[in-house]
This record gives structure tokens, sequence and C-alpha cells, in this order.
């Protein structure tokens, strides 16, 4: 093995399921073979700011950073993880995009807004905040995905070039296996009422599906288990806003019925519920909007 | 509501080159002012303004978008103006959610001999979102 890298792990907040994601991961042993841990925090609490300050700067070759940053303390702890590594990975979609957690920046009223306000900000994806060398998106991150990290960062010669997302630059599309028939979006059909059919493209059978805006890489795996892809991966190369790309899709593929008025095609438009939650689930934060503004209503 | 009567509206324009934009363009040759709060971005149908393209240009401060492509039916690409006239059906939906006037889009349609039609809608849109005030997305860090 050449020279040990010195990695560390910290999750500001969220769920925990990306140090659950790695901790599971079957690179795991590798990566820990050729790399020092400094520290393996998978709780804002686990670490204080004292115990950071202490660390050398520069002295972490790659940081972990997961979860997403909701506030001034945890903006300040982030500045100074970044002072204290070479490489900083924004783990998982609440740093990568500020995840699930970011609909609580649209969502009226949301009790984790409150939180987050009290604590004098919104939630925020880690680039917001500081600069981010590389993203390891998906919620949590895919084993795949993990491994081209691990493989990448721990066990090449070279290190990546920053920017580097380890995924996919295509779409979720391009790994599904599904048939793909071309069909217009007559109607919206909704998981509750029927199943389904596990061959086919299911946006030619009017389930909503964000694999054509996603970052692929991940194998498609929620669409083997017959349920659409939700976002995760945010949004594919070139696209800056992962919900509008999907909003836009959707509109495109509702076939005009010749009426000017447009009323059929907005029936069609109408009947998709929760347009925040489905369009922007992960990536609410890292949208062009960021967050609910009052626009004097 | 804004009360600073010293407001002026920053409005992106992006106009479809084979009708609005040529209204635009009549207006100028004919010596027909239209506001100067308007930057135009000919774009070649409005179906080919993008979500991307109108929430950037609420992102870098645009206080109000119009869209101006061929009248609905008498699209130069068949049904390019409709299928664009959906998007942004879809899309104010969303800005709604995310809290931001959807009054802040209008589309028009103008047929390229029409200077004088753009002229006014030009005129009525920025003295609309002159009575909006501001938008609140930019100072949204």
């Amino acid at each position: 093995m050449p020279n040990k890298k010195r990695l560390a792990f910290y999750a500001g907040s969220g769920c925990g399921g990306c140090s659950q994601s790695l901790m599971l991961s079957p690179s795991l042993a590798t990566m820990l073979d050729g790399a020092d841990i400094a520290f393996w925090a998978t709780r804002s609490g686990d670490l204080t700011e004292d115990e950071i300050s202490q660390l050398d700067d520069k002295g972490i070759d790659v940081l972990m950073f997961a979860g997403p940053v909701d506030g001034e303390a945890s903006i300040a702890t982030a500045k100074l993880l970044r002072r204290k590594a070479k490489r900083v990975v924004a783990y998982g979609a609440c740093a990568h995009l500020g995840g699930l957690c970011g609909l609580t920046n649209v969502i009226p009223g949301a009790k984790l807004r409150e939180l987050a306000e009290r604590n004098g900000g919104f939630i925020k994806p880690l680039s917001a905040v500081i600069e981010v060398d590389y993203v390891l998106p998906g919620c949590p991150p895919p084993q795949g995905m993990v491994e081209r990290m691990v493989k990448e960062l721990f066990l090449a010669d070279d290190v990546p070039d920053v920017g580097t997302v380890f995924a996919s630059s295509k779409g979720v599309c391009a790994q599904c296996d599904r048939k793909h028939l071309n069909n217009p979006l007559e109607e919206i059909r909704r998981f509750h009422a029927a199943p389904p059919d596990p061959d086919i493209c299911l946006l030619d059978q009017g389930y909503i599906c964000l694999g054509p805006v996603t970052r692929g890489g991940c194998g498609a795996v929620c669409l083997e288990a017959n349920r659409p892809c939700t976002g995760c991966a945010g949004p594919t190369a070139g696209v800056l806003d992962q919900g509008g790309a999907i909003l836009q899709s959707l509109a495109s593929l509702v076939p005009l019925s010749g009426d000017i008025s447009g009323e059929k095609e907005h029936r069609v438009l109408d009947s998709i519920q929760d347009i925040v939650g489905t369009a922007y689930k992960y990536s609410a934060a890292a949208s062009l909007l960021k967050r609910r503004v009052n626009d004097g209503e | 509501m804004s009360d600073n009567k010293s407001f002026e509206p920053k409005i992106i324009a992006f106009l479809c080159k084979w009708t609005t934009y040529a209204a635009a363009d009549l207006c100028g040759v004919s010596r027909m002012p239209y506001p100067s709060n308007i930057s135009i971005i000919k774009v070649n149908c409005t179906g080919e303004v993008t979500a991307d393209m109108i929430l950037t240009a609420f992102e870098k401060g645009a206080d109000g978008i119009l869209i101006g492509g061929c009248r609905p039916g008498h699209c130069r690409y068949e049904g390019g103006n409709l299928k664009g006239a959906n998007r942004i059906y879809l899309l104010k939906r969303a800005l709604n959610e995310f809290g931001v006037n959807p009054e802040r889009i209008r589309e028009v349609g103008i047929a390229g001999a029409q200077g004088l039609i753009f002229q006014r809608a030009a005129e009525k849109f920025t003295a609309d979102i002159r009575a909006l005030g501001p938008s609140p997305v930019m100072s949204n860090a």
C-alpha cells in the first residue's frame, strides 16, 4: 500500500444513513487498509469545535462530510473543518443538495424550518458554505458509488480531479432496463391506486419518475424494485435545477390537444400533486430559488 | 407592494425570433419607445425556454420575465409555443409553492407586424412589475 492517507468522517446532522452506508460497504475494509482515521463523528455532538481546532491545518487528507448545513453553528464548523482538510467530499444527498431536510425551506410552517431559523439560517447544501472538492451523491450513497469513491480516493496513486462526482454523468434511464414506448402523458397515475407494469417505463405509464433528470450510476435499483426514481442523486451534468427540469419534461410529454386554450393539457398538469415534494424532493435547498420567499401576498 | 417610487424593475424578455422579437424590432425602427427596463434575449421559439433559463433569471435578480412568442396556433414550429406555455403553466405552480408571485411571468403572443401591441404590452408589464415591487428571490442568499 502506498503512503497511508488520513481520513475523517463528519455528520453534522441528518439521519445517520450516510455513515451506515459506509459501514455496510464491502469496500470499508479496503479503505481502512489504505488509511488512518483522524476522527469518525456520526453526530455533531461527537466532536466539539475545540477538538477540531486542535487538529493540524490541512492535516486530514480526505474529509467526508455528511448531513445538511442548517445554521450559523454548523456553518462555522464546516468552515473550520474545511481548514483542516485537504480534500472534502460532500457525502450523500444532504451534503450534496440539502436533501430531504431541504424541503423544510419551502414548506410553510415546517417544524424543522422553525428550528433552522432559530439557529440563524436555512438548510443549505455544503457547497453553498465551503468549497467542496468531490461529491458522492445518493440517499444514502449506493454501494457501487461508494466503491468507486474508495477506489479513486484511497487506492489510486493520483487523486481525482477536483469537481469529480462519483456517479455517472448520464441519467438514471441509461441503466434502466424498462421498455421505453414514447407514450404521451395523458393521465397522471399514482402508486396507491394501482401498481405499475414492471417492464415498461414508468413515465410511459403515467407515473412520475425523476430518472431522466437524475444522475445515474446507482444501477436504477429503485426501478428494479418497481418504484420510481425520486431524484436522490441530484441533477444530471449540465442541469442547474433538477425540479425545474422534470417539470418541463412532464409539461412537454403532455400531448397537445389542438385547442389553443390549453384546457385539456392544464387538467393533466393540475393533477400532479405536491409539486415541490415530487420534483424537488432532495434538491429544494440546492435549487435556483433555494427557499420559500415572501412576495408580498 | 413597494412604496419605493424610484424602483426600476429589471425585466428579462425571452422573445421568439419570428414574431415578438420582430415586433420589438419594429418598435425600434418605427421610433416607438418601450421601457428600457426590458432586456431582450432572442430565442428560436418560446418552446425552447427552459426552466433553468427562467429560474436563473430570477436567481440573478430579474423582477419579471416576459415570454413573447407567436400567437397561439400560429407557431413557426407547429406547437412550440403551446408546449412552452404548458411548461410555464407548470413552472408557475412551482413558483407559487416557493412563494414567488406567478404574476412575475407573463406570456404574450404578438405577430411580427404588431409593433404597437408590443410597445403597449411592454409598458403594461413594466408598470405591473413596478407595482409588485422588487423580487425577493435575489436577497435569498
